[in-house]
């Protein structure tokens, strides 16, 4: 490649950053802009229930030092209701990955735990929430809520990870004498990591819509679910969309991480 | 390479569980400040059970939840709110104003047989043991899924009243000061919606001319039907369940509502959770008439131009700290985990009360 050629590339690179910069930057002021005049029309109808962005952003500033329904600064709201997202999160890999794995390599296993399995994975989390929390309490209710919302799309992924492995794989592996305990270590296991993060990154999505519709009913400590809620049930939407707010924002950083190891996992495991 | 992958997941997985383990070691400890009510939202409801569990120390809520508590022996009653605030009103009827106004005579029917109702509670309960007593439990009972015997302690300590006198209007003039207090009502939002002054706001918003016609309404044939908005399970609004009973003795086996041409229809079968649900349906036009507690009709109006107005009371009182049995007395409540309804409820307002008067502060815990 001469000089010209490169700088050519590198002049298209750019522009073609430049573009997408430029659509996202047009794309967040439309959204931003529709919402502010959306807001101004409705208020002028004295339809007061979406507050301008400017208003949100001065609740925000208040919510930092605490809100008036709740008297907590914002983060520990964030913190509250990250506590128990990670809590039922962790729980959910803890028991979803051994039994994944079991489900997975085992016929017997699959045949023992497929019924239940199936039986229990279409009750959507939130048709439990109200026994979960009769059952484990207001403190550890959110949590085991999150936790079943997580365990399905872990477990079905990793078993469905440990199902496809190649069988020319598993072959060269046993004709080179391997173990069954090796088999397990150097082929199996490695080659459902990729499938275990997709799992976790579908967990991530539904674990986010769980935990803030659980906190809707209980949340000892603070909770942005607890936030939106009290801020609805008093009517005061410019701090309840503070917590819609951070919960995208929480969603977004959480799924982007997820995202990120998932890809890194990936192109480690030779897949991209 | 493989055990790589092995150690990294369990490194992973300890990462987790000790990151998980500092967060909660932030949040889930108790910080026992003496001199700090801590509060958290539940609902009454799953009180009794969040007491019994040890989750919180104890609660604030309405009946049958106060007397479900008591009679189970999972908690014993600190302080009724009629004994701390004598008459308070609790329970009202709100209607769509503009409806209203341009129906006068349906909400003066509706009144009526509300008027009819509570009265009927009235003479009933001053008679125990009488047929009408028992039929009053069962009807009780069916509706709030509770035994007689926890309806039969509700009625104690609640009363079902329809009037607003001037004394009920100087408790919703306090519960509106409280909530700008607050700063759950904006300090200007009374002068944005043309109300000079906390008690021109509670004069304009309580509207008793059809109460005051309601008792010249002759019982008719013609059937109008509304849309009612009520709480679920809740009997402080137990008129209202009494006025559609169609097991009255004396009302050929018609209910009191349909006798006054009043056909009650409801968008949410069995009742809305919380009195903001109430509110927000009105805001839809989903109900015209709705039974609701008075802080949720008073916020909702003035914070979200809520077009309602308060026309009857459903009941005074009726509404109590219940305590797990470590809870002595008021003074004890420093340092403990106290739920209530949540903010826009009297019972949030009560333990706000209480707590200024002991010196303490409630703060979200």
């Amino acid at each position: 490649m001469n000089r010209s050629e490169e700088e050519k590339t590198f002049k298209d690179k750019l522009r073609r950053e430049g573009v997408k910069i430029a659509l996202t930057a047009i794309s967040l002021i439309s959204f931003i802009a529709v919402w502010w005049l959306l807001s101004i029309y409705l208020n002028g109808q004295n339809l007061r229930y979406l507050p301008a962005p400017d208003v949100v952003f001065s609740a925000f500033i208040v919510s930092l030092s605490g809100d008036p329904v709740t008297g907590l600064p914002l983060l520990s709201h964030i913190l509250a209701s990250l506590n128990r997202f990670v809590w039922g999160f962790a729980i959910a890999l803890i028991v979803a990955v051994p039994i994944g794995l079991l489900m997975g390599s085992s016929k017997y296993a699959r045949y023992l735990g497929m019924p239940v399995t199936e039986t229990l994975r279409p009750i959507p989390p939130l048709a439990l929430a109200g026994f979960f929390f009769a059952a484990f309490g207001v403190l550890y209710g959110p949590i085991v809520t999150v936790l079943y919302g997580v365990f399905f799309p872990v477990l079905y992924n990793v078993m469905f990870g440990v199902r496809s492995v190649d069988p020319i794989l598993m072959d060269a592996a046993r004709t080179q004498g391997a173990s069954k305990l090796q088999m397990f270590t150097k082929v199996i296991l490695p080659f459902t990591i990729p499938y275990l993060m997709t799992g976790i990154s579908i967990g991530m999505g539904v674990g986010w819509m769980v935990i803030v519709a659980a906190e809707w009913i209980a949340a000892p400590g603070g909770g942005v679910g607890a936030l939106i809620n009290q801020c609805y049930s008093v009517g005061i939407y410019d701090y309840m969309f503070v917590g819609i707010i951070a919960i995208a924002i929480l969603g977004i950083l959480t799924t982007s991480v997820s995202r990120l190891l998932e890809d890194k996992v990936a192109q480690r495991m030779g897949m991209k | 390479m493989e055990r790589k992958y092995l150690i990294a997941m369990v490194v992973v997985a300890a990462v987790v569980v000790v990151a998980a383990g500092i967060l909660a070691s932030g949040i889930l400890t108790s910080e026992n400040d003496p001199t700090v009510i801590r509060h958290t939202v539940i609902a009454p409801k799953d009180q009794e059970a969040a007491i019994q569990k040890g989750t919180v120390d104890g609660g604030v809520s309405w009946e049958p939840y106060v007397s479900d508590s008591v009679v189970a022996g999972t908690g014993t009653v600190l302080l009724h709110s009629g004994d701390y605030w004598p008459n308070h009103p609790c329970c009202v009827i709100a209607v769509d104003k503009n409806w209203a106004a341009n129906n006068p005579d349906v909400v003066k029917r509706f009144l009526k047989a509300h008027v009819e109702a509570t009265e009927w509670i009235q003479e009933s309960l001053a008679q125990p043991g009488s047929e009408n007593y028992t039929l009053l439990m069962e009807i009780g009972a069916k509706f709030s899924f509770r035994s007689n015997e926890v309806v039969e302690e509700a009625t104690k300590h609640m009363h079902m009243d329809y009037n607003i006198t001037d004394e009920s209007k100087a408790y919703l003039a306090n519960y509106t000061q409280a909530y700008i207090d607050l700063n759950l009502i904006p300090q200007d939002r009374l002068g944005d919606m043309g109300y000079s002054s906390v008690g021109d706001f509670v004069d304009k918003y309580v509207n008793t001319e059809y109460l005051k016609d309601a008792n010249s309404m002759q019982p008719t044939d013609q059937m109008t039907p509304v849309d009612v908005g009520y709480l679920a399970g809740d009997l402080h609004q137990f008129a209202r369940v009494v006025a559609e009973s169609t097991e009255l003795p004396g009302y050929g086996g018609e209910s009191i509502f349909a006798k006054y041409g009043i056909k009650t229809q409801t968008p949410v079968e069995g009742g809305y959770a919380v009195g903001g649900d109430v509110m927000t349906a009105f805001n839809m036009g989903q109900i015209k008439i709705g039974y609701l507690g008075s802080p949720p009709a008073i916020l909702r109006h003035l914070n979200n131009n809520i077009q309602t107005e308060i026309v009857a009371l459903a009941n005074t009182e009726g509404s109590a700290i219940v305590v797990n049995k470590d809870i002595k007395s008021l003074e004890d409540l420093g340092g403990k985990l106290i739920a209530s309804p949540g903010p826009s409820s009297i019972q949030y307002l009560l333990l706000l009360s209480v707590a200024k008067d002991q010196g303490l502060r409630v703060q979200q815990g």
